[in-house]
């Protein structure tokens, strides 16, 4: 409410006191979307087993892991199939109504048993919105090599936070592995993450957006 | 129409007055209830494997997990079934007449083989009240793939203490999962979010002359 009011407020006084008051404009090209990574959790990144590194000026980031491997198979648990790694972001938008594309490069290595198969899949959400985005990948054995996939995700069309309301972006990977018609009693199939990089960038930028 | 209104009235009062554009922009954003996890434990949850990211201005939060996960199966003790996480809210709730939506989104994987079944249940209650509000989300095998689901509230509060009061909400989740015991069927828990959106507040100010 507080937030309604006073945009109405500046738009109010925009197109009545014109000249008193910079015009709103599109586009400002030094504006940055900046980023914290504020916690990095999930079985394929328990504590203490994943790494962040920060670019100097918060507009990426690169996570790192040292146990996110999904596995079937000679050696694995049943529950061992499926693993994730939920990443919480609190991005700082500049003032206004911002698009923005946000890229995330997930890499690792593959051992997929002919028959067996794999999924890379991400999900991508704004905290307290149930509208989620998937993105992923499929992998069929045989398969002994890394991998490497690229998710571009539209911010605008994960509905950007609500007026006058800050929310954080979720990124939550995971990697899942099927034996199909592999010989799960003899051979052993898996996936790991080995890095995933993310970052946003400003598309357009519109300095101020009515709710 | 309500906020039309409020609208109107601040266009005519910046109309009357263009001096007070400066004043008027300057004043913070309030009245917003705001929520703040004070802790989290259960089964599904001990300690160090979960945590919880807060948003800039405490209108929601995220809490993720490494272990939060109900089994059934030959690997599994008989007790693995079922898992719970409780977690215990702190909400700000400002002075004067608020109504907002409180919202919670849950989201996971599960796998169940074919005759298997789970449950992702929570229960909200006050602290010190006996009333709970229990919400059940249902799931048959044979499924093998991420789920979600959202429980949504009204949240209508009258308050006349001047700053605000506190109130303590305990959301107590867990997951279920039922079926043979010959093959593994599990479920898991990756993030829980809860947020509350205040839609509009009136505040009230004591008259002066």
């Amino acid at each position: 409410m507080s937030s309604m009011t006073f945009i109405g407020g500046i738009a109010a006084a925009a197109l009545l006191a014109a000249p008193l008051v910079s015009t709103p404009q599109a586009s400002a090209p030094n504006e940055k979307i900046v980023i914290d990574v504020v916690t990095v959790l999930g079985s394929g990144c328990p504590t203490n087993t994943a790494a962040v590194a920060v670019s100097p000026d918060n507009t990426a980031f690169t996570v790192t892991y040292s146990n996110y491997l999904a596995q079937v198979g000679v050696g694995a648990k049943a529950t061992d199939s499926r693993k994730n790694c939920q990443v919480n972001l609190r991005v700082r938008v500049p003032s206004g109504f911002t698009y923005a594309v946000a890229q995330t490069d997930h890499r690792g290595y593959g051992f997929l048993e002919k028959g067996a198969t794999a999924t890379a899949r991400a999900n991508y959400y704004f905290q307290g919105m149930s509208q989620t985005v998937y993105k992923q990948q499929t992998f069929r054995g045989p398969l002994d090599d890394n991998w490497q996939t690229t998710h571009l995700t539209d911010i605008a069309a994960l509905s950007w936070h609500p007026c006058g309301e800050s929310r954080n972006l979720n990124i939550n990977t995971e990697l899942r592995v099927a034996g199909g018609t592999s010989d799960l009693r003899k051979t052993t199939s898996f996936m790991t993450m080995d890095s995933t990089d993310g970052s946003i960038k400003t598309t357009y930028h519109l300095s101020w957006r009515r709710c | 129409m309500l906020k039309a209104l409020a609208v109107t009235g601040i266009a005519a009062s910046l109309l009357a007055s263009p001096l007070a554009i400066e004043s008027a922009s300057s004043a913070p954003p309030s009245g917003k209830v705001t929520v703040e996890v004070v802790t989290v434990n259960g089964s599904g949850c001990p300690n160090k494997t979960a945590d919880v990211a807060a948003a800039a201005d405490n209108t929601a939060f995220t809490v993720t997990y490494s272990n939060y996960l109900a089994e059934r199966g030959p690997e599994a003790k008989p007790t693995d079934f079922r898992k719970n996480c409780q977690l215990s809210l702190k909400i700000k709730v400002p002075a004067g007449f608020t109504y907002a939506v409180a919202q919670a989104d849950y989201r996971g994987f599960a796998h169940l083989v074919k005759g298997a079944t789970a449950q992702q249940n929570a229960n909200y209650y006050f602290m010190g009240q006996s009333a709970t509000a229990t919400v059940s989300h249902a799931f048959a095998g044979p499924m093998s793939d991420d789920w979600q689901t959202t429980d949504a509230a009204e949240f209508a509060s009258l308050v006349w203490a001047p700053c605000g009061e506190v109130r303590n909400l305990n959301v107590n989740t867990d997951l279920r999962v039922y079926g043979p015991a010959k093959s593994t069927s599990f479920m898991t828990m990756d993030s829980t979010d809860g947020s509350f959106s205040t839609k509009f507040h009136f505040a009230w100010k004591k008259c002066t002359k």
